[in-house]
């Protein structure tokens, strides 16, 4: 095959042809997609101003900026969330409580995070204390300043947490936040007894130990505030224990007659575990005569389990003798 | 547009000639991007991506003076088409996939079954040619242009583009002589 014969297949290779209709529908793609060009807001807006246009191109530029930025910024607080007064980061660490403050809805979420807060506050304040007892230049002005700033904090965080406490002590779910109560209650007086040291380890007559005086009066506020709250409640759970156990009790008594009038007596270990319940609700009622309600609901749970055991052995003998 | 004067950019700005444009050169841009996207659809669509770039290309630089519309036109689609590759991959179609399609590689009128199979013959070592020996080969003959016109599209001298043609051609005779 010469190069003309192969020139002339060439010419024929593929006809492809354009009819009215799919030639016209094509040119009317064209002229709306020109329409929508030239009324597209940002077409216009890089008509008008070039620089716009350079902004867009370097956008990749600028987001990848911003990503290393932000990055930056959250490992910078998430760094600040350890630092202890008179870190520099001290001071990132309050602001950033401040807006986890803001984004925390109310409710039980918010008593946590004030709870948190013043674990944070209270292990701020110990750690101060440590640093009291190693005597270095120019360390007791910045203890001062740092015994200062965290106590006024604490008060603030404290007065916070009074308000969400008395909110949620006044809502139908009150009793849902019982553990978290209870759990704050624990930890006061831990800060109760840290702020008694630091108040040793700062001049009377100095601002941190005014701040301080203040701090023990907010914490005597919530402690007064939160056994309001709690107590009544972990009295009625106590009680309610109580009477579930003395319920069993009475049940097992009952199955002992029984038993007796047929000839069945308990077992050694039977007489034993029983003289052990009976032991335990006494001291329940002791607990709660001395308002000691977390011992005495524990002891009255524990006594109700021991009774639930006793009443399976005494079924086992009735049907071991049926048998 | 070939042996006319020069025109400058912004005289495809005005509706009509862009229009003309269109008619003149549309049916053998829809025969060159079909041959390479090989959907009919697609074809369509990159066909009207390839007057909507020339608008604004046009817009953009409006003094440009345009030597030859049709080279800039090819090396408009060409673009396009790559761009179209580059989105998804597509396979150089057989003629058989691309008759199915409604693309006529003979005169339907006077079918000739010798020059239907030596059509198929030529079309198939083509495949077997590198890209650019394939496009050079088929904008000289498949597409009527002129070696002025390969040389403003590809930005070379007219001399260089007759020695690509030659040395294509060459590739392709020794081809059709071992396949």
């Amino acid at each position: 095959m010469n190069e003309d014969r192969i020139q002339h297949l060439l010419s024929r290779l593929g006809q492809a042809r354009l009819d009215q209709d799919t030639s016209g529908r094509i040119f009317g793609a064209i002229r709306r997609r020109l329409t929508v060009r030239e009324t597209s807001p940002r077409w216009r807006a890089c008509d008008f101003m070039p620089a716009l246009c350079m902004l867009r191109r370097f956008s990749c530029v600028g987001i990848i900026l911003v990503a290393i930025i932000i990055a930056a910024g959250g490992g910078t607080i998430a760094a600040a969330q350890v630092a202890m007064p008179g870190h520099p980061f001290y001071g990132l660490k309050l602001v950033s409580e401040r807006v986890f403050e803001q984004l925390t809805p109310g409710g039980e979420a918010r008593l946590n995070l004030y709870n948190d807060l013043v674990a944070r506050r209270a292990q701020e304040l110990a750690s101060l204390k440590v640093q009291a007892l190693i005597p270095r230049d120019g360390q007791t002005a910045l203890l001062r300043q740092g015994v200062k700033k965290t106590a006024a904090r604490l008060t603030q965080n404290i007065a916070n947490l009074r308000q969400d406490v008395n909110k949620i002590s006044a809502s139908p779910a009150a009793k849902k936040s019982f553990p978290t109560l209870q759990t704050l209650n624990t930890r006061v007086e831990v800060l109760e007894t840290v702020l008694n040291d630091l108040q040793d380890t700062v001049p009377q007559d100095s601002q941190a130990a005014q701040t301080v005086t203040q701090a023990q009066q907010a914490v005597e506020d919530l402690q007064v505030t939160v056994k309001t709250i709690v107590a009544p409640s972990s009295r009625a759970e106590a009680g309610a224990a109580l009477e579930e156990a003395q319920a069993v009790l009475a049940e097992i008594r009952r199955a002992e007659d029984h038993l007796s009038s047929m000839g069945i007596s308990s077992t050694v270990g039977i007489t034993e575990d029983l003289r052990t319940m009976s032991a335990m609700l006494k001291d329940t009622d002791s607990f709660l005569a001395r308002e000691q309600y977390s011992e005495a609901y524990m002891l009255a749970k524990t006594a109700t389990r021991m009774g639930d055991k006793i009443l399976r052995a005494l079924g086992d003998r009735l049907i071991n003798r049926v048998k | 547009m070939e042996g006319k004067p020069i025109i400058y950019a912004s005289d495809i700005l005005d509706l009509d000639v862009f229009e003309r444009l269109y008619r003149e050169y549309g049916q053998r841009l829809y025969r060159f991007i079909w041959l390479r996207v090989g959907q009919r659809e697609d074809a369509e669509d990159i066909l009207a991506t390839v007057f909507v770039r020339l608008w604004e290309f046009s817009e953009k630089y409006p003094q440009t003076p345009i030597r030859s519309v049709n080279a800039l036109l090819y090396r408009i689609a060409r673009n396009a088409v790559i761009d179209a590759r580059r989105k998804r991959k597509i396979p150089l179609l057989s003629m058989e996939e691309l008759s199915a399609q409604g693309m006529e590689f003979e005169d339907a009128a006077q079918p000739d079954p010798r020059v239907s199979s030596e059509i198929s013959l030529v079309r198939e070592v083509m495949r077997s040619l590198q890209s650019a020996e394939y496009e050079i080969i088929e904008l000289r003959f498949v597409e009527g242009f002129k070696v002025a016109d390969i040389a403003a599209l590809y930005g070379i001298s007219e001399n260089s583009a007759a020695v690509r043609i030659h040395r294509a051609m060459k590739g392709l005779k020794k081809l059709m002589k071992t396949g």
